[in-house]
């Protein structure tokens, strides 16, 4: 890859599926880890695929080792596809193209497309439950309401902002920082977020960790794995387009000529739509605003927090990490997907 | 100073004392004789309506417009008058406070306190012998307040409200998982319920003395506005005038969170062009350099690192 990778091994998460490398159109090769529904369940017919967000890989569902998400869905019979979006370890470019040159908008079009090709070639399925985390769940909503994707039967997002409220003044500063990035051939989370899991010696200040988690809800040993094997480092054009979108207020197109939130009132799947109370990067208004423009007649909002009878209130990426999730937003992910299996 | 609001805070207690009974009738006299009294006439009788004065402190700007402070329901309005709490504090930022309410401590429904609140803005404007006020409308009591806003910006109204500041207010609770929705299950349910909703903790330190959780013991009667999103319920907000808006909301809020005040903020003057319209959002938390994230009741308890908030409170109404 393009930037410095620390030299420290992974840590063992104890999580292993079958890996396979689908390629896009444009040449990229993905990553793909398959969980088979556990023996003795009752399988689910409809797949789910499960997608990771911006700065993170797939090993991000993997931190909780055998209470993973994807291992508590295998349990529970289904079918599952976690999925590397261009950019991670594992996955490559076309020669002479940059890991790290690429935008959202070559993630819907190519990557998700890749993904669901793979998915539904190897399962012989109709469609998929997509499951994103942040970003992972905005290239779904893109694909379903601007592309008219209809391999994709059933939606769950997580923390993902199909919206871009004018409220975080965090979000914002960093976005002012992003003259910075011409300076470097990529944005390089993953070298410091690396070092500091390795070595303990942290880079970013706390006031960003406070940004996209809340500290009670995930232990400082599962943080630490999160630096070592989750982070991934991001592309400029990739964090360009979330300036735009943030200035915009809404998630458009690397051109600004599409607003894939104005889209979402094409997407009629079932959806479940999960934010977390504290999350600072996709407040629960955000969520909401989502909820409200979806046309589906079958859609939930889930705001994961202490009003909602939760043990706790939930950061950006505490939603999928940590005891909490693993008690308060796996079971209702399962269920969910459960009565929207396709059967 | 001190001794005043010492006095007040005293007062204050005297007035609660009795609220181990329900509607138990406040007397706004107690803490004010100059205090301006409104009604409105309901199937179920009068609903009386206060508005009490609080002159300002610091004499900086004398010729500030006066600032209604509508207050909150459910929330023990002591912890608003005592020293340091959000009355002493716009007292001693300079602003001419006047505190309004009904009389009762569980408000009526939202079409009468919206009239009621009308009213009293009405008084307070006459006794001031001004055309024009800005509110801050606190807790429970926003959709009310933008009752009575509706009615004020109406052609003839004598008196409009130059500012306005929803502080942890719900306005727009048409989604599931909303405030009116869990509270719906359990009107007329115990006190601890309702506590409960919003994490517990929030209620402990807003109902500290067992008689005044008894409080929460009724709510008012489900509103069915609360089913209607803002753009129905408030169908007049695309258009609004005039009236420059701040929206300030807990970032822990169960009760005003954020996602039940953003389709409100979004309406509000969508319909006219950018430059007419002053509005702003901010949640009190974390991602805007606060020391920590607020809940509803932190909004408005001097104990719970409220001036930190009321700084932006105050930044708004002084520009």
């Amino acid at each position: 890859m393009a930037l410095a990778t620390a030299s420290c091994a992974a840590p063992e998460l104890g999580v292993h599926g079958d890996l396979a490398h689908p390629v896009t159109r444009d040449g990229w090769h993905l990553t793909v880890e398959h969980f088979a529904p556990a023996p003795g369940t009752r399988p689910h017919p409809r797949p789910v695929v499960i997608c990771h967000g911006v700065l993170a890989n797939r090993r991000f569902f993997e931190l909780e080792g055998d209470a993973s998400l994807p291992i508590v869905l295998s349990r529970a019979g289904f079918d599952v596809w976690l999925m590397d979006l261009r950019g991670r370890p594992g996955t490559s470019a076309p020669d002479g193209t940059s890991l790290h040159d690429y935008d959202i908008d070559d993630l819907v079009r190519f990557d998700v497309d890749t993904v669901l090709s793979y998915v539904l070639a190897e399962t012989h399925a109709k469609d998929v439950a997509w499951v994103g985390h942040s970003l992972g769940g905005m290239v779904a909503y893109a694909r379903l309401g601007a592309l008219h994707e209809t391999r994709i039967g059933a939606l769950v997002t997580v923390g993902s902002p199909g919206v871009f409220a004018p409220a975080s003044r965090a979000v914002l500063r960093g976005i002012e920082a992003e003259g910075a990035l011409a300076l470097l051939p990529g944005v390089p989370v993953e070298t410091f977020a690396s070092i500091d899991g390795h070595v303990g010696i942290a880079l970013a200040p706390s006031s960003l960790n406070d940004l996209i988690f809340t500290r009670e809800n995930m232990p400082a040993s599962t943080f630490a794995r999160m630096e070592e094997v989750a982070v991934a480092d991001a592309s400029k054009r990739e964090l360009r387009q979330f300036s735009r979108s943030v200035r915009a207020g809404e998630f458009v197109s690397a051109d600004g000529t599409v607003s894939y939130s104005r889209a979402l009132g094409a997407i009629a799947v079932p959806s479940l739509v999960i934010v977390g109370r504290a999350d600072e990067l996709a407040d629960p208004l955000v969520g909401r605003d989502v909820f409200d423009r979806l046309a589906s007649t079958d859609k939930e909002l889930v705001v994961a927090g202490r009003a909602a009878g939760m043990d706790a209130d939930f950061g950006h990426v505490d939603l999928l990490v940590g005891p909490p999730a693993r008690r308060d937003v796996f079971p209702r992910i399962v269920a969910w997907l459960a009565r929207h299996d396709g059967t | 100073m001190r001794a005043r609001s010492l006095a007040l805070v005293a007062l204050a207690a005297l007035a609660l004392a009795p609220l181990g009974c329900l509607h138990a009738p406040f007397d706004p006299s107690r803490l004010d004789a100059r205090a301006l009294h409104d009604s409105v006439a309901t199937p179920a009788g009068e609903a009386r309506f206060h508005a009490i004065p609080f002159p300002p402190r610091a004499r900086t700007r004398p010729t500030r417009a006066p600032l209604v402070l509508v207050e909150p329901v459910l929330f023990r309005r002591e912890l608003l008058l005592e020293d340091g709490g959000l009355v002493a504090t716009l007292e001693d930022a300079g602003f001419p406070v006047w505190l309004v309410g009904a009389d009762v401590e569980v408000a009526p429904d939202a079409r009468t306190s919206a009239t009621g609140i009308a009213r009293a803005i009405g008084s307070v404007a006459r006794a001031a012998g001004v055309d024009h006020v800005d509110v801050v409308s606190l807790g429970l009591s926003g959709a009310a307040t933008l009752g009575a806003l509706s009615s004020l910006a109406e052609p003839g109204s004598p008196v409009r409200v130059t500012k306005l500041a929803l502080v942890g207010t719900p306005l727009d609770e048409a989604y599931p998982g909303s405030f009116a929705s869990r509270t719906r299950a359990i009107a007329g349910g115990p006190a601890s319920a309702l506590c409960m909703l919003d994490g517990g903790t929030g209620c402990t330190r807003a109902f500290r003395d067992p008689g005044a959780a008894a409080w929460l013991g009724v709510l008012p009667a489900p509103d069915p506005d609360d089913a209607k999103h803002a753009r129905e319920r408030y169908p007049w907000l695309p258009r609004i005038e005039g009236t420059s808006v701040l929206f300030l909301a807990g970032k822990l809020d169960g009760v005003a969170p954020t996602e039940s005040l953003f389709p409100v903020f979004e309406a509000w003057g969508s319909e006219l062009g950018a430059a007419s319209v002053h509005k702003r959002f901010f949640i009190a938390g974390l991602e805007n350099s606060m020391g920590h994230d607020f809940d509803g009741f932190a909004l408005l308890a001097r104990q719970d690192g409220a001036s930190a908030v009321w700084d932006q409170l105050i930044a708004f109404l002084r520009e």
